[in-house]
């Protein structure tokens, strides 16, 4: 919500922090501020109010109290004009049918109004918490509800037929929304309405019947408290999500709606001192119980984890402003009645050491012995990966969501995605295959592998492992000699007692297995530890869009002549196109001379690049390794 | 470097998970796993999120069909935590990793999957500070010992009180960059002393038994170690993206 700075400065008599520091404040006490926005000579806080405060902070007093509390600061609590009232003016008939989904129904009848425009100071303001400015009544309405955090609606009173009903909807009932949008009404929706239909759908949006425009005159004004589930569901079902709608569905204090309505006829009273204010109808109770918790000071104790002094927790409990009592070894804390969240002992904890300070809490360092990974299927899972890792496979993981299936997502995001997927079969082959490409030697195997949840059957959940190899072309009866050996030393390894040959995939590109991993005894872990393979320090470089080029060079050298130092000479001539190598792919020895043949691919990651391009670099490279005494073959 | 004896990439997912994992190993946490279709019950119920309560609208969640057998993909690795509760005696410390989803549109920073590492500690006496302690030993462990960390109040229904745990940027040291939003600061952790109602749901006596919860997400936390910009990579299969690791 964003918040002015200056009107929350109009709450105390002393000057607030700097925007800046209030902001770090908030930060460490109550809640994240996400920026700070300077409109004319005001500041914007916009603060990300935390839901289990939403009901009583999401208005300008409401976060007042709490600054007040973090500063340990009296609030000038909102002193409301005395307001003349008017006996002629009648009340509005109220009934309500909707029991407890409206727990109180505040109305108030206004006579002889003038829509026009509010003053600059408020216009500013709105327009700053992102606010369309409609007429001076709305607006109006919507101020007292940044003031007081209680949502408020105007009715023109002139359009209203007979007494006003809170009732539920009725099956098939319609109504036109304030922008003109026409929604199809149902029973679990909460509605004020009069004798020919409905008004507005209650705690969250008004209805086009009896709008206030630049002709009213005479005006209802509403301050109720729905039901937060009533509103929330009625929002969900409409799909309709307002200002209103977001403070209900919290769950407002009672104490709001009174709030609400006085400081919503005192600006407009402001604005106009002609008008005619009736008295306030009300319907329902306004009594709120207050909630009392009695928690023993060892349980505060033992919960932080560190002694607070009884001397300190009053303190505490005297700056939150709590009603208490402490009685030998227990402290009785009643909260203010506005804090509808404080319910349980561990609430009023939170409320205690978020006041003295996260950063006050000492620290008490993990102390436990290490725990061997026998047994466990997450560190056996590990020893699979340490084999594979060991046996040159890459690890993939693939999406859950498939196109086709069994087990259908209901509300799924596309329909390529609307189901789980049954194996991970299909996945591994079309990324083997893909991936043939992109390998740097034509005659080198693409081998994956992966762990993971298949969803086979109605209810089903199964952990499997899939591992496969793909060749450009495969020799030898269509098998991968690659996928025998490591398929041999797996059986071995992990005692497999099943005959793994019979269960293989295989086409003309790829050798697949998958298998359930009920099939591995969990006891037979073996080395898990897989520090070697992590690469924490790596830097991701982006894949190019653009083909690359492969080149290839080899030399001849004297027998004695190093890899690393043709490697070095090579290197110094390249620039950032190359994106794999040199790699040594080739080495023999003839006539006492070595002959070694490095691969180098380029790939720019902007453009295609030319043979000219290559070529030049090529050209160094053949011309320093001349210099240094090689002979290109 | 040789085409032969090559060894192989381990994802940077796991790399991640293994590392945490391996770092409360060695302060006594055990590892559960847990199934990624879950009950309504466990995913929400039982963690202290009630139906028709705002706190829903956090996670949008997957169903399956039919709606009425309320089964969905789980949001978080937290069910697991209640699993594991019904199953053991306290006192116990557990790591929960796992891949979770949520029903999200997906762009470069937004998966419908990703992944999340989740630990709970339940004892007589384990408290605020211990959770403290143990996040500060765990993220000066992963990110290095100057790490700075900034505990925050936060919201989050199956703890009371509720955390957020930021750590100093581990790109720029807290000076401010790109990463880190010019903040110094960039949010990893949620936490928490676990809900009585949550201790409850597992079984444990909520008057004995306290203890704390925490949860990361992993996928940002490799996107920014590596510089990755597009969280799709992560699951795309390509071996030019995981032979990088």
């Amino acid at each position: 919500m964003k918040v002015s700075y200056n009107w929350l400065e109009e709450y105390f008599s002393e000057k607030l922090p700097r925007p800046e520091e209030l902001a770090l404040l908030l930060n460490r006490h109550s809640f994240e501020i996400d920026g700070l926005e300077k409109v004319g000579d005001d500041m914007v806080i916009d603060a990300d109010v935390l839901p289990n405060r939403a009901h009583d902070c999401l208005g300008h007093l409401g976060l007042a109290r709490e600054i007040g509390i973090i500063l340990d600061r009296e609030v000038k609590e909102p002193i409301l004009p005395s307001i003349v009232i008017d006996e002629k003016v009648p009340t509005v008939p109220v009934s309500n049918e909707a029991g407890l989904a409206c727990k109180l129904y505040l109305s108030r009848k206004i006579e002889g109004v003038q829509v026009g425009m509010v003053d600059e100071v408020i216009a500013q303001r709105l327009k700053s918490f992102d606010q369309r400015s409609v007429n001076s009544l709305v607006d109006l309405a919507n101020y007292a509800m940044f003031a007081s955090g209680q949502p408020l609606h105007i009715f023109d009173a002139d359009k209203v037929e007979g007494e006003i009903v809170v009732r539920w909807a009725k099956a098939g009932e319609k109504m036109i929304t304030l922008d003109g949008q026409e929604v199809e009404l149902s029973p679990e929706i909460l509605l004020i309405a009069d004798l020919s239909g409905p008004l507005a759908i209650a705690g969250i949006k008004g209805g086009k019947k009896a709008e206030v425009t630049p002709e009213t005159k005479n005006i209802i004004l509403e301050s109720a408290n729905f039901d937060p589930v009533v509103v929330r569901r009625g929002s969900q079902l409409l799909g309709i999500r307002t200002d209103a709608s977001k403070r209900f569905e919290n769950g407002l204090a009672l104490l709001f709606a009174r709030l609400g309505i006085e400081t919503l006829t005192a600006l407009i009273l402001e604005g106009n001192k002609e008008v005619r204010v009736g008295s306030i109808n009300v319907l329902g109770g306004e009594g709120e119980e207050r909630v009392s918790l009695e928690i023993p000071l060892e349980k505060i104790n033992r919960y932080l984890g560190f002694s607070l002094s009884e001397d300190a927790l009053i303190k505490i409990l005297e700056q939150l402003k709590f009603d208490f009592t402490v009685k030998k070894d227990v402290v009785v804390v009643s909260p203010p009645v506005w804090r509808q969240d404080l319910k349980i002992k561990e609430d009023v904890i939170e409320e205690i050491v978020r006041l003295y300070g996260y950063d006050n809490v000492p620290g008490k360092t993990p102390a436990g012995e290490e725990v061997v990974g026998s047994g466990n299927l997450f560190w056996f899972l590990n020893s699979l990966r340490k084999f594979f890792l060991e046996n040159g496979f890459a690890e993939n993981l693939s999406y859950t969501f498939t196109p086709t299936g069994i087990e259908e997502i209901a509300n799924p995001l596309t329909l390529d995605r609307a189901f789980l997927r049954t194996d991970l079969v299909e996945n591994l082959r079309v990324k083997l295959v893909d991936n043939l490409q992109h390998n740097i030697f034509e005659n080198e195997p693409v081998c994956l592998f992966e762990i993971g949840n298949v969803f086979p059957g109605k209810g089903e959940e199964d952990s499997r492992l899939i591992f496969g190899v793909a060749h450009r072309k495969l020799k030898f009866k269509n098998k991968s000699l690659v996928m025998s050996q490591v398929m041999e030393k797996l059986q071995k390894s992990f005692s497999l007692d099943m005959d793994l040959e019979s269960q293989v995939i295989s086409d003309e590109l790829t050798t697949i297995l998958e298998i359930p991993l009920s099939k591995f005894k969990l006891d037979s872990i073996g080395d898990f530890d897989l520090t070697e393979f992590l690469k924490t320090e790596v830097v991701y470089s982006q894949i190019s869009p653009y083909p690359r080029v492969v080149r290839d060079v080899a030399v001849f050298v004297s027998s004695e002549t190093g890899v690393e130092e043709v490697v070095k000479i090579i290197r110094q001539n390249l620039n950032d196109w190359v994106v794999a190598g040199p790699i040594l792919f080739d080495e023999f020895i003839k006539d006492n001379q070595k002959s070694l043949a490095f691969r180098i691919i380029f790939q720019a990651g902007n453009k295609t690049l030319s043979d000219e391009e290559v070529n030049a670099v090529m050209d160094k490279v053949y011309l320093s390794l001349k210099q240094a005494g090689f002979e290109i073959r | 470097m040789s085409a032969k004896e090559k060894k192989g990439h381990l994802h940077p997912i796991n790399q991640i998970i293994y590392q945490v994992s391996d770092i409360f190993r060695r302060v006594g946490f055990t590892v559960a796993l847990g199934p990624e279709v879950e009950t309504e019950y466990y995913n929400f119920d039982a963690l202290n999120i009630p139906k028709d309560h705002p706190a829903r609208d956090i996670q949008d969640t997957f169903w399956l069909k039919p709606m009425e057998d309320r089964k969905l993909l789980r949001t978080h690795t937290s069910p697991v935590q209640v699993r594991f509760m019904e199953q053991n005696e306290p006192p116990f410390k557990v790591l929960v990793p796992g891949r979770v989803f949520r029903n999200e549109a997906t762009d470069a920073t937004h998966e419908a999957q990703f992944h999340q590492v989740e630990g709970l500690v339940v004892g007589e006496d384990i408290s605020l500070s211990d959770l403290k302690g143990t996040l500060e030993f765990f993220l000066q462990e992963l990110f290095g010992k100057e790490t700075k960390l900034r505990f925050r109040p936060g919201y989050f229904p199956f703890v009371e009180p509720g955390l957020e745990v930021d750590v100093s940027c581990f790109k720029c040291g807290g000076k401010g960059c790109n990463i880190c939003k010019q903040t110094g600061w960039i949010e990893v952790l949620g936490a928490g002393m676990v809900h009585p109602n949550v201790l409850k749901s597992g079984g444990i006596d909520s008057d004995k038994w306290q203890g704390f919860a925490f949860g990361a997400g992993i996928d940002r936390l490799v996107m920014i170690r590596h510089g990755i910009e597009d969280i799709r990579l992560l699951y795309g299969g390509d071996i030019r993206f995981v032979n990088q690791f």
